[in-house]
């Protein structure tokens, strides 16, 4: 053949080639969503579950199929870094041109990018944030939070196990994050709420293992405290709990919140955690199309306590998108707020600070080695009994 | 004819240069980060290896050092114009920014007298707190601000220069260390530094009118807010730079210089070799403290995280991995560990394990840093 | 006066765990004059080998086929070994390389092998990020004395770590081998002229040291029934600091370092109000303290600069 017929023919070919696959194609738009969480550092398991579970959420969306967009979820690690995170906002906000993003486990990581946010004016729904001021401090219209603050939750634990469970003396422990300090304020005032007594209150370094000196103190008092709080996340809280019975505190309840909902502290603390009430997210059964759904997809990390919020999140972005579409961002801001929403956690409705009214908490109980929803869990039948003094 | 042709060739390679650098901030994908890597390697190993290719460009940037330095700096100036519709990559520009300036003070304190310093992040820290405490309680501008965070953080470098005065080497370093923890720490706990939550708030610096939080228009252009900072940053570093060469090259130089290659010679001298120890540490965290400062009023938001243990590994890393008492070294080694991290996003939780085995394949490749340093010229 | 016993026996274990990882600094810089920062992680990893081999021995019907007294040294010696050879292997990897290059060089590549060991942990062992379940031994089975109660785990992890600590004295004082480091760490010249070879000497160092480090992981673990793939730092750090409050290169005063850090942490957490939140700052302001006042650590011989 002629040579320049060949190279003729043979550019041809590679043309039709590199067009090709653009052609099978719907032609669909690509909208991306983007997500923020420590995927690196000490909460690195909360932020890998709730990365899967937001995953999750939008390869199912797509494989729904019913928007005329595919959907596309931006990873991002804030290793817990407020620098990070105002870096990784900005991205996300700038090159990605994400729609709307699902962030943080972090509080003051929030604080710092709920600016980025704003500015750029990126609808931004937290997944895991407690600190109350992210919402209510500034209002920003693009936030929103589908988690309950420390203040709802410590206050419907305390109301249960103060008043109605008459547990009187109180020893609080709580680490000293940004996370266990805002669940120390929230429940020191709900149990002064209740009219508790505070016999001593303790803050522990985040990654402390010995809690053994402050619990020795402990069992100097006298009279000593009927119920330990401990406000933190699991591996200190499983540490705390097996110490406890190691040193001879016995008959005292163990309490916590959000933080210590996952299978992890039971599978940690073994069969001591027997007995331990918490108030935590909404039980999600292991029959659930969540539960079933994520173990199907095969992720490699365990959903921990914040993957169920972070998919309520993200699908609670996918569902405003396709009500309001992905361009208008002010528009799609206040779809988010408006929205009545029903996902893995129930419904969720936002308030004038875009925080959850609903937030999904249920009382609790480990009960054979899993947390058992209060409602219809042995202890509230009575065939079993919380530790009392 | 010659002269021209050596401009051109000076011109040319710096350009080159640029080129890769802008490639780099804009690069996505493992791939293309990990190419750019490599071949910062290989130029590094290259020059290292090949005396006489280091030579040659040393003489042809000595020959056309000012026009070689005025290109530079043009390309410097000029970096927010060409990323100007890249809002992100301008603030990890201001951010490197913010490493150089800690990085060139640590080279100049480590370099200068051997003292090893692991207390940059709690002099930064106090900088940042300062401002931040000052605006937010008092109102006070920022211009009033930055140099009282200096000051800050001077007095703090002078209280950590005092053990210099018995204190040596691995012990000396210790004690920075744990300084630097016990700050952290006292920043996390106490209350009026605003706990683990920080301090939230802090106003974005005004200068005639104009808000630093606004986006600027120079030429036609519109440049995003961030690359005020970057400018802002950018002066610092050039007056910690020259601050660093004139007292390099003063008798406090040569004192420094003295007290790290024999001690007790110096003091024969009639050296006040502590006087001059702690002045290292002290100036040092002057500059920290600007830095802080700045850090603090362009992100608005500031808490102890920023400020642990680690950070002040990483700037050490830095001068380490560019080329200890290489000013140029110490630039690409802050510029590129800073970059690198965030490059790494694209591998999400593999992120912090991917950047310890390229910093640990550099620092094997280049023990000496990638850009070593040159002996004093005793000209 | 149960109360302050009961804090004096946390303050032993405490202090235990800091010793067995000071004396590998120690052990270190001796020998080649460098500071280890990934030497806490070793620990950790020893901790995750224990757990590795207890479980395979499970699977393979050893511990239930035969007796604890068969299986236990065993196990043991398979953790000694393992954990040994992965610190050689680091310091064949990443130290050698350095060892003409100033400390500093040093010191950065160990931070940086720390974060690879701790990530690598995290990302490829199964559930990483999450705390491992430690295997328990001895149940809840304890001796009981008055109102105290000591269990029997930790009584015999203790007197383990303390017939190690004397087995090293021991082999540093008493035999060829301790001969030959100490030589080295005095003058490597004048050791390797008197016909040491001390390349094999180091490997010797970093073997032992690293053993050590594994048995203050599995201390770890079994004090606190589990390990989590970022202990290693904090330990990291406490153990070169107790190293160096007790003298760099005195065995004796590495025992001396940890235990003085031991006691603080827990006297302030146990005693001081509010101390919890504060014992490390306690336990770093005592390290200034000494380091300022006995600049070379505590039982540091005086140091004679050659002019």
């Amino acid at each position: 053949m002629e040579r320049r017929t060949f190279i003729k023919r043979t550019g041809a070919t590679l043309a039709a080639l590199m067009c090709a696959p653009s052609i099978g194609r719907a032609d669909k738009s690509v909208v991306k969503i983007g997500f923020i969480g420590p995927l690196t550092g000490p909460n690195a398991a909360l932020g890998m579950g709730a990365r899967n579970s937001a995953d999750l959420a939008v390869r199912r969306a797509n494989a729904r199929g019913n928007l005329p967009y595919q959907l596309q979820l931006v990873v991002m690690d804030d290793a817990s870094d407020p620098s990070t995170g105002v870096a990784v906002a900005t991205k996300l906000c700038t090159v990605e041109n994400v729609a709307a993003a699902t962030a943080h486990f972090n509080s003051p990581v929030a604080l710092a990018t709920i600016h980025v946010f704003h500015r750029y004016k990126v609808p931004q729904v937290m997944w895991g944030t407690i600190h109350p001021d992210i919402t209510n401090k500034h209002n920003f219209p693009e936030v929103t939070r589908v988690c309950a603050t420390s203040i709802v939750e410590h206050a419907e634990l305390m109301n249960f196990v103060v008043k109605e469970r008459g547990y009187q003396r109180w020893s609080v422990l709580y680490d000293t994050t940004s996370y266990g300090q805002s669940c120390f304020e929230a429940a020191k005032k709900a149990l002064q709420a209740n009219g508790a007594t505070i016999l001593s209150e303790d803050g522990v370094p985040v990654g402390t293992q010995d809690f053994r000196p402050v619990l020795s103190r402990l069992k100097t008092l006298s009279p000593g405290p009927q119920a330990i709080y401990f406000g933190g996340v699991v591996t200190e809280a499983a540490l705390l709990r097996l110490q406890m019975a190691e040193i001879g505190i016995n008959d005292v309840l163990f309490t916590g919140v959000t933080g210590l909902d996952s299978d992890t502290f039971n599978k940690t603390a073994g069969n001591v955690a027997e007995g331990t009430l918490i108030v935590g997210k909404k039980a999600i059964g292991d029959d659930s199309e969540f539960v079933s759904e994520y173990k199907k997809a095969g992720y490699k990390e365990y959903y921990e306590a914040s993957g169920p919020f972070a998919y309520d999140s993200t699908n609670l972005i996918i569902a405003a998108i396709a009500k309001a579409g992905p361009s208008d961002k002010a528009q799609l801001a206040k779809t988010i707020r408006g929205m009545d929403f029903n996902g893995v956690l129930g419904p969720t409705r936002f308030d004038e600070f875009g925080q959850t009214k609903t937030g999904g908490l249920t009382l609790k109980v480990s009960q054979a080695g899993k947390w058992a929803p209060w409602q219809g869990s042995d202890y509230a039948r009575g065939a079993r009994a919380l530790p009392k003094k | 004819m010659r002269k021209v042709g050596s401009i051109l060739l000076l011109l040319g390679l710096e350009s080159v240069g640029f080129a890769v650098f802008v490639a780099f901030m804009v690069a996505e994908g493992l791939g293309a980060i990990m190419a750019v890597l490599f071949g910062v390697l290989i130029a590094s190993l290259a020059l290292g290896r090949t005396k006489r290719l280091s030579e040659a460009l040393r003489n042809l940037f000595e020959e056309h050092r000012k026009l070689a330095i005025a290109w530079g700096g043009l390309f410097v100036l000029a970096l927010p114009f060409i990323l100007h519709d890249n809002p992100y990559a301008v603030h990890m520009l201001f951010l490197a920014g913010l490493f150089v300036a800690l990085a060139i003070g640590l080279d100049f304190q480590v370099g200068s007298t051997n003292l090893v310093n692991f207390a940059t992040a709690s002099t930064y820290g106090i900088g940042a707190y300062t401002a931040a405490l000052l605006s937010v309680s008092f109102g006070w501008s920022f211009w009033i601000v930055l140099p009282l965070s200096g000051l800050a953080g001077m007095l703090f470098g002078f209280v950590l220069g005092l053990p210099t005065m018995k204190t040596k080497t691995y012990y000396l370093s210790l004690v920075t260390m744990a300084v630097g923890l016990i700050i952290y720490l006292l920043l996390n706990n106490l209350s009026w530094t605003g706990g683990p939550n920080g301090i939230a708030g802090i106003p974005t610096p005004t200068i005639g009118g104009s808000d630093f939080a606004d986006g600027l228009t120079v030429f036609g252009i519109e440049l995003p807010f961030q690359a005020n900072f970057y400018y802002l940053i950018l002066a610092v570093v050039l007056v910690e730079y020259i601050v660093a060469r004139r007292l390099h090259m003063s008798k406090v130089g040569l004192a420094w210089n003295a007290i790290r290659d024999d001690e007790i010679a110096a003091s024969c001298q009639g050296i006040d070799v502590t006087g001059y120890k702690i002045m290292a540490f002290y100036t040092n965290a002057f500059f920290d403290g600007l830095v802080g400062a700045i850090y603090a009023f362009s992100v608005g938001f500031i808490s102890p995280e920023n400020f642990a243990f680690m950070l002040s590994v990483i700037v050490i890393a830095m001068v380490l991995v560019g080329g200890m008492g290489n000013t140029a070294g110490v630039v690409v080694g802050a510029v590129l560990l800073t970059l690198i991290p965030e490059k790494l996003q694209v591998v999400e939780a593999y992120r912090l394990w991917l950047f310890a085995i390229i910093m640990l394949v550099m620092l094997l490749a280049r023990p000496r840093g990638l850009f070593p340093q040159l002996v004093r010229q005793y000209r | 006066m149960t109360h302050f016993l009961e804090v004096s026996f946390i303050a032993l274990m405490l202090s235990s765990t800091y010793i067995l990882i000071a004396v590998g600094f120690t052990l270190f810089f001796g020998a080649i004059n460098i500071v280890h920062f990934a030497h806490g992680d070793v620990a950790m990893l020893g901790a995750f080998v224990a757990i590795i081999l207890y479980g395979t021995a499970d699977a393979l019907g050893l511990i239930g086929g035969s007796p604890i007294w068969v299986w236990a040294p065993l196990l043991a010696a398979a953790i000694a070994v393992a954990t040994g050879g992965l610190g050689l292997l680091f310091e064949r990897t990443i130290i050698k390389p350095f060892r003409a290059s100033p400390m500093l060089i040093t010191l950065v590549a160990t931070v940086a092998l720390g974060i690879i060991v701790r990530e690598s942990v995290r990302l490829f062992y199964p559930q990483g990020s999450n705390p491992q379940v430690f295997p328990n031994l001895f149940g809840q089975s304890g001796i009981r004395l008055g109102e105290l109660y000591f269990r029997t785990g930790h009584l015999v992890m203790l007197g383990l770590s303390l017939l190690l600590i004397i087995a090293m004295i021991l082999l540093i004082r008493r035999t060829r081998i301790g001969l030959s480091i100490r030589a080295v760490s005095q003058n490597i010249e004048a050791a390797s002229l008197s016909g040491i070879n001390p390349d094999v000497v180091i490997m010797l160092t970093f073997f032992i040291g690293s053993i050590l480090a594994g048995v203050a992981g599995v201390l770890i673990g079994s004090y606190y029934s589990m390990i989590k793939f970022d202990v290693g730092l904090m330990y990291g750090i406490k153990g070169f600091s107790a190293a160096v409050v007790g003298g760099l290169g005195n065995f004796y005063g590495a025992i001396l370092g940890g235990l003085t850090l031991g006691v603080i942490e827990t006297f302030a957490s146990a005693y001081v109000p509010e101390g919890m939140a504060y014992k490390d700052v306690y336990a770093f302001l005592i390290v200034i303290f000494f380091l300022v006042f006995k600049p070379s650590g505590i039982l540091a011989e005086k140091q004679y600069e050659k002019v």
